[in-house]
């Protein structure tokens, strides 16, 4: 595709994506760190903990973007 | 876009504040970014987007509570650092030596963009050796503190 047929985007698609990507990253630092406190007295994240958390976080980034569409939904049908 | 650089040891560890800085900075830098996009004209090229990226960055610092003076030192320090090595410039003379000229140039309305830049890079290297603890003048302090003690056993031998 060349760059004069290509797409237009909606600004508020980019702003949404930049904010899940923030979401996610946040929601797997965070559950990183509690699996890393679980696993005793380390100072260390490892890559293993960002694993376990990436899967939690991908779940709760599932659940924030269907709650965002059911809002978006709301508020055009109001 | 392909970027050569060094490639980090596996057991490589970074700090976590700082990422957690960057993350947030990244954040606010995107939608930056994403509201300047709206303005590029049709025909923009890759210099267009370099330019509206560093605008966004600079805003973004900007909007972190830095002021323009920091955020041009920092741009200067930026430019003027070296890309490939972790290697840290040290004042020296020439360097205070091209400081005057450009603050010369600046007095004189010569200076250029480029300059001024290079200016900011200097100024800010500049602070901080004159902050350094190594710039601290130790040697001066700890001849007069020998001098003191001197003035002060004579005093009590005097007294004696």
């Amino acid at each position: 595709m060349s760059k004069f047929d290509s797409y237009r985007i909606e600004a508020s698609a980019a702003r949404a994506l930049t904010e899940w990507k923030f979401f996610f990253s946040e929601q797997v630092t965070r559950k990183a760190r509690e699996l890393a406190a679980k696993d005793g007295p380390t100072s260390t994240i490892s890559l293993q903990h960002y694993q376990q958390a990436a899967e939690f976080a991908a779940d709760l980034l599932v659940s924030e973007v269907q709650k965002a569409r059911s809002d978006y939904g709301d508020q055009k049908a109001a | 876009m392909a970027i050569k650089r060094q490639p980090e040891s596996e057991f490589a560890k970074i700090d976590e504040h700082a990422l957690d800085w960057f993350r947030v900075f990244l954040k606010h830098l995107e939608i930056e970014l994403i509201d300047s996009a709206g303005d590029l004209p049709a025909e923009a090229g890759s210099k267009d987007y370099a330019l509206t990226a560093l605008k966004a960055a600079r805003r973004t610092l900007v909007e972190s509570g830095l002021d323009h003076e920091q955020v041009l030192a920092l741009f200067g320090r930026a430019a003027y650092a070296p890309i490939a090595s972790k290697e840290t410039r040290k004042w020296n003379s020439e360097l205070n030596k091209r400081r005057f000229e450009l603050i010369d140039k600046d007095i004189q309305g010569t200076i250029s963009q480029t300059e001024r830049l290079e200016l900011a890079d200097l100024t800010q290297l500049m602070r901080q050796h004159v902050d350094s603890d190594s710039n601290l003048p130790m040697q001066g302090a700890q001849r007069l503190h020998r001098h003191l003690l001197d003035l002060e056993a004579k005093s009590m031998d005097f007294d004696q």
